[in-house]
C-alpha cells in the first residue's frame, strides 16, 4: 500500500460521510473528493466536515463532486471510502461502479452497520477484491474512536496490516478486527441491549415505560447515554435496520431479543425517527418534554419517578464507591434492582459469548464497547462484581449462558485501565 | 535530619474526564487518585495506620479555589472521608494559585527532609467544570490582584499573558510574524506530545501548526491580545498524587519489595521558590533594565540548580507551566536554554521537541495535558518522576537523568522550581 494522499468519499453529505471526511482531511491531511448527489449537497458535507473537527484550515483539501464525476475522481484516489445508505442493493450498485473505475491496487472500504462485507466484495474482480475491507467508523467519529475492521476471505494480509496502521497511527482510531458477521461486534452487543431495553419499556409501561427503563439503565449501570435516548440519537429507522438484520441472520439464544417491538414500528411508520426528525421516543414541545407511551401509543409528559434504591446507589457513585453501588444493585431485592441486575448479567453473558467467534480476544470486546458505545467495558463490570464467582452466580440467577471466556483462572479481567478508565462510564446522573 | 527526599510513585486522573457530567464530587476524585497512588506504590491502609501510630505520615493537599468551584474549604481534612485509616493523620491544604500543588510538595518535602515524617502523601486537586468558563475565568482572576487586574474583566488571565507576549515583542524587538509562528509551534508541540499521553485532556483533539497559526479563525478565536484559543491551556478537572519518602523508609521499601532503585525511586534534588510583585505592570516595571522579563522566574531556576548542585547543561528535560504559549516562551531563557530574547532559536531548531536535545513538556504540558489549577504542580512532579524512572510509556524521553519543572502562580508571581534526579 502506498501512502494515502487522495481519497474519494461516497455519501459525503451524510452524517458519517461528512464526519469521516473531517477526520481524514484533518488527521490524515489527505485531498478528498466529496461525492454527493449534487454539488450543493457535497458542499454541505464539506462544511460539516470542517465543523466536526473544529478547524477552518482544511477547506482547501476538499473537492465537491457528484456521482457523474466518479470516472474522474476514483482513478486518482488511493482510498475510496463508501459511506452510502445501509442498503445492500444500493451498496452493490455503487461498489460495482467503484470497481469499474478504480486503479489497480487502490483500497476500497465501506461503512456498514452489519451488511456482509464478503458479499459486497463480489463486486470486484478476483485480483482487486483483496483490496476491499469493511471499516466501520462510529458516529460521531471525532468523539467515538472505534473502527471495526472487517477483512474478507480474500483480503491481502500486507495491505490489511498497512491500512490498520494508517487508521491507528494517522487517523487515531482504536482498530478492532471483527469477523464478517451480522452487526459485527459493536452493534450486535449494543443493539441486543437497546432492543431488549425497548421490549422491557413496553413490558413495564405501567411502571413508567421508556422513562422507567432509561432511569434504571443509564449511567448507574455504565451507559453514559441511557438506552432509549441512544435509540433516539441513532435514529429509530437505523435501529430497525440493525435489529431486523440481526433477527434475520443470527440464531443464538438471544434471538428473540432482536425482535422489533411494535411500538417502534408504529413510530417509524409515522416518520417519528428520533432526534433527526424532531421526535421519536421523546419529544420537546413548548418547553415541555414528553415521552411515548408504548401501550397507548401517544406522547405523555415525562413521569416523575422516585426510587429510594436508585438514589442510594447514585449517592455512592457520586463519591466513587463503585463496588458498594454495584453490590446494592445485586442485593437490592426490588423490581428495579432486578431489572438492572438482569441487564448487567445479559451484557456480560452475551458480549463475552462473541469472543472467539466475532472477535479474537476478550479485550477486543472491551475496546468495542468502550470506544464505540461509551459503555462500561464488560470486563470492568466483572471485576466490579467481584470477579469470576459472583459473576457466574449472577448469570445463573437469570438462567443465561455462562460464556467460556469467563474463566476461573483469571484474577483481573479488565486489562485496559491504563488507556481507558472504566470509572468514567459509571455515572450518578 | 536528612537532606534527601525520595518520590516512590503516584497517580494522575484522566484529565479528559468531566466529573460534573459524571455526577461526581471532589470526594470521588480524591478517592480515585489516592486509591491509584496507593496501588502504584503498593502501600496499603494498614501501612498508613502503622505509620500514623508513630506520627510518621502526613497529608499535604494543594488546591486553589475549592470554596468557589465546589463550595468547600478545609480540604486537608477530607482524607478522613476516604478511609478510616486516615483518622488522626495530620493533613493541611496549601494555596498559591496555579502553584498550589508546588507549595504542598515543598511543605511535604520539608517535613521529610527534617525527619518529622517517613512518608508524605501530596495531592493536588481542582474541580473546575462545575461552572461556566466565564464564571471560572472570574474565579481565576483572584490569582491576580483581583481589584486592580481582574474585576469586571472577562477572562483576565489570557489578557495578562497576552501582555507578556507584547512585552516580549517590544523589549527584544522581535518580528511579530516570526514570534507568533514560534508560539504556534509551542502549542503544536504540546498537542503532539499529549497524543502520546493516555491521561492528557487533548489526546484525541485535532491540532497542527497550521491550525495554531490560523488565529482569529472561527475555531481559533482571540482570547487576549495576540493570543488565541490554541495559545491557551483549557479548563480541566483533575487530580494528581505523589508519595514522598525518607531515605530510611525508601530503603526498606525497596528491600521488602525486591525492587530496583533506579526504576522505582527518584530524588527531589533541588528546589527554588521566588515571589515576584503581584501586579503584572509592577513586574514589567521592575525588570525594565534586567536582561530577563521575568527575573524572579529565572532566579527560582538558578536556586533549584544550585541546591541540586547541577549546571543548566545537566538538565535533560523540562516540564514547564505553559498556561499560555507566552509563558513557555519566557521559560526557555529562564531555563538557560538560550539567552533572553533568543528563545526562538531552540523552537526553530527543534531542540524542545520530544526527540530534541532539550525536550520541554514531553507530557504535553498544560496546553496538551490540561491544567486543573491546584493539581498541576503535583502532576508535573509525577511526570518528572515517571521520566527519570523510565515509566513514562509512549512519552518517555531518551535521556532522563535529571528533569526540571517550573510551576507558576498568577502572572508568574509565585515561581516554583523542582529538580528531580534519577536515584542511583
Amino acid at each position: 500500500m502506498k501512502s494515502i494522499k487522495t481519497v474519494t468519499i461516497l455519501g459525503a453529505n451524510g452524517t458519517m460521510g461528512s464526519h469521516c471526511a473531517g477526520i481524514i482531511a484533518g488527521f490524515g491531511e489527505a485531498k478528498i473528493f466529496m461525492v454527493a448527489r449534487t454539488l450543493e449537497k457535497a458542499q454541505e458535507g464539506i462544511h460539516i466536515a470542517q465543523d466536526s473537527i473544529k478547524t477552518d484550515t482544511i477547506a482547501h483539501q476538499f473537492i465537491p463532486q457528484t456521482y457523474a464525476d466518479l470516472a474522474s475522481c476514483i482513478p486518482q484516489s488511493d482510498w475510496i471510502f463508501e459511506l452510502t445508505a445501509e442498503n445492500l442493493e444500493l451498496k452493490k450498485e455503487i461498489t460495482s461502479l467503484i470497481a469499474k473505475y478504480k486503479k489497480s491496487g487502490s483500497i476500497v472500504s465501506t461503512v456498514s452497520s452489519g451488511l456482509s462485507i464478503n458479499e459486497l466484495s463480489k463486486c470486484f474482480t478476483e485480483s482487486e477484491s483483496k483490496f476491499y475491507f469493511g471499516t466501520h467508523f462510529y458516529n460521531p467519529p471525532y468523539r467515538l474512536l472505534l473502527c471495526e475492521f472487517i477483512p474478507t476471505n480474500k483480503s491481502d494480509p500486507s495491505t490489511q496490516a498497512e491500512l490498520i496502521s494508517y487508521l491507528s497511527n494517522q487517523l487515531h482510531r482504536q482498530v478492532v478486527i471483527t469477523k464478517d458477521s451480522p452487526g459485527f461486534a459493536g452493534n450486535r452487543i449494543g443493539f441486543q441491549i437497546l432492543n431488549e431495553a425497548a421490549q422491557f419499556a413496553n413490558r413495564y409501561q405501567d411502571l413508567g415505560g421508556i422513562t422507567y427503563i432509561d432511569e434504571l439503565l443509564g449511567g448507574v449501570t455504565g451507559h453514559t447515554l441511557p438506552p432509549m435516548a441512544t435509540s433516539d440519537l441513532v435514529g429509530l429507522d437505523v435501529h430497525q435496520a440493525i435489529v431486523d438484520n440481526l433477527y434475520l441472520h443470527t440464531s443464538d439464544e438471544a434471538h428473540e431479543t432482536f425482535k422489533m417491538p411494535a411500538f417502534l414500528t408504529f413510530l417509524i411508520s409515522r416518520g417519528y425517527l428520533g432526534n433527526k426528525s424532531g421526535q421519536g421516543l421523546y419529544k420537546n414541545e413548548n418547553g415541555q418534554k414528553y415521552v411515548f407511551n408504548t401501550v397507548k401509543l401517544r406522547y405523555e409528559p415525562i413521569p416523575v419517578l422516585n426510587f429510594p434504591l436508585l438514589t442510594k446507589i447514585k449517592a455512592k457513585i457520586s463519591v466513587a464507591q463503585y463496588q458498594e453501588a454495584f453490590n446494592d444493585i445485586l442485593t437490592g431485592n426490588t423490581q428495579e434492582s432486578e431489572i438492572m441486575a438482569y441487564f448487567i448479567a445479559r451484557y456480560i453473558s452475551y458480549s463475552l459469548s462473541l469472543v472467539g467467534t466475532v472477535v479474537n480476544q476478550l479485550h477486543d470486546i472491551d475496546l468495542v464497547m468502550g470506544y464505540g458505545f461509551n459503555w462500561l467495558p464488560p470486563s470492568a463490570l466483572i471485576d466490579l462484581l467481584g470477579g469470576y464467582q459472583p459473576t457466574v452466580k449472577l448469570i445463573h440467577r437469570f438462567k443465561l449462558p455462562v460464556p467460556q471466556t469467563l474463566s476461573s483462572s483469571i484474577d483481573h479481567f479488565y486489562k485496559l485501565q491504563n488507556q481507558l478508565d472504566y470509572r468514567n462510564f459509571i455515572r450518578a446522573i | 535530619m536528612t537532606s534527601i527526599v525520595h518520590i516512590i510513585g503516584g497517580a494522575q486522573t484522566d484529565f479528559q474526564r468531566n466529573w460534573s457530567k459524571e455526577g461526581k464530587t471532589f470526594i470521588a476524585m480524591m478517592r480515585e487518585v489516592i486509591s491509584d497512588a496507593l496501588s502504584d506504590t503498593g502501600i496499603d491502609f494498614q501501612e498508613i495506620i502503622r505509620l500514623n501510630k508513630k506520627n510518621k505520615i502526613g497529608i499535604f493537599l494543594g488546591n486553589f479555589d475549592g470554596e468557589q468551584y465546589f463550595n468547600q474549604g478545609h480540604l486537608g481534612a477530607f482524607f478522613t472521608e476516604i478511609h478510616p485509616s486516615f483518622f488522626g493523620v495530620p493533613g493541611s491544604r496549601f494555596e498559591a494559585a496555579c502553584a498550589s500543588g508546588s507549595v504542598a510538595i515543598d511543605a511535604a518535602a520539608t517535613k521529610i527532609r527534617v525527619g518529622d515524617y517517613d512518608l508524605a502523601i501530596v495531592l493536588g486537586i481542582e474541580v473546575m467544570k462545575t461552572v461556566s468558563s466565564a464564571v471560572g475565568g472570574d474565579f481565576l482572576g483572584t490569582a491576580a490582584y483581583y481589584e486592580k487586574e481582574a474585576k469586571n474583566i472577562s477572562f483576565p488571565f489570557p489578557k495578562l499573558f497576552g501582555q507578556l507576549a507584547d512585552v516580549y515583542l517590544s523589549r527584544y524587538q522581535l518580528d511579530e510574524n516570526r514570534f507568533l509562528s514560534n508560539l504556534a509551534e509551542i502549542s503544536s508541540i504540546n498537542y503532539h506530545n499529549a497524543k502520546l499521553n493516555p491521561l492528557a485532556q487533548t489526546r484525541s483533539w485535532f491540532m497542527n501548526k497550521n491550525h495554531a497559526c490560523h488565529r482569529q479563525g472561527n475555531y481559533n478565536i482571540s482570547v487576549g491580545g495576540k493570543l488565541s484559543v490554541t495559545d491557551c491551556s483549557q479548563v480541566t478537572d483533575g487530580a494528581a498524587c505523589i508519595i514522598l519518602a525518607s531515605p530510611k523508609y525508601s530503603s526498606k521499601y525497596l528491600q521488602h519489595r525486591h525492587l530496583s532503585k533506579a526504576n522505582t525511586l527518584s530524588t527531589i534534588s533541588g528546589w527554588g521558590h521566588r515571589v515576584a510583585p503581584v501586579l503584572f505592570s509592577e513586574k514589567i516595571s521592575e525588570s525594565s533594565s534586567n536582561l530577563f522579563v521575568l527575573p524572579w522566574t529565572r532566579q527560582a531556576v538558578l536556586d533549584a540548580l544550585s541546591r541540586a548542585k547541577l549546571s543548566e547543561k545537566q538538565i535533560d528535560f523540562y516540564e514547564t507551566h505553559d498556561c499560555f504559549t507566552s509563558s513557555e516562551y519566557a521559560a526557555i531563557s529562564a531555563f538557560g536554554l538560550t539567552p533572553p530574547g533568543k528563545e526562538y532559536e531552540v523552537i526553530e531548531n527543534g531542540s524542545i521537541t520530544i526527540s530534541g536535545k532539550n525536550p520541554i513538556n514531553p507530557s504535553g504540558g498544560l496546553i496538551g495535558v490540561g491544567h486543573p489549577v491546584g493539581a498541576t504542580g503535583v502532576r508535573m512532579l509525577l511526570d518528572l518522576h515517571r521520566q527519570v524512572t523510565h515509566q513514562a510509556g509512549n512519552y518517555q524521553v531518551a535521556n532522563s537523568d535529571h528533569g526540571l519543572m517550573l510551576n507558576i502562580g498568577g502572572s508568574a508571581t509565585t515561581n516554583y522550581v523542582f529538580v528531580v534526579s534519577r536515584s542511583i
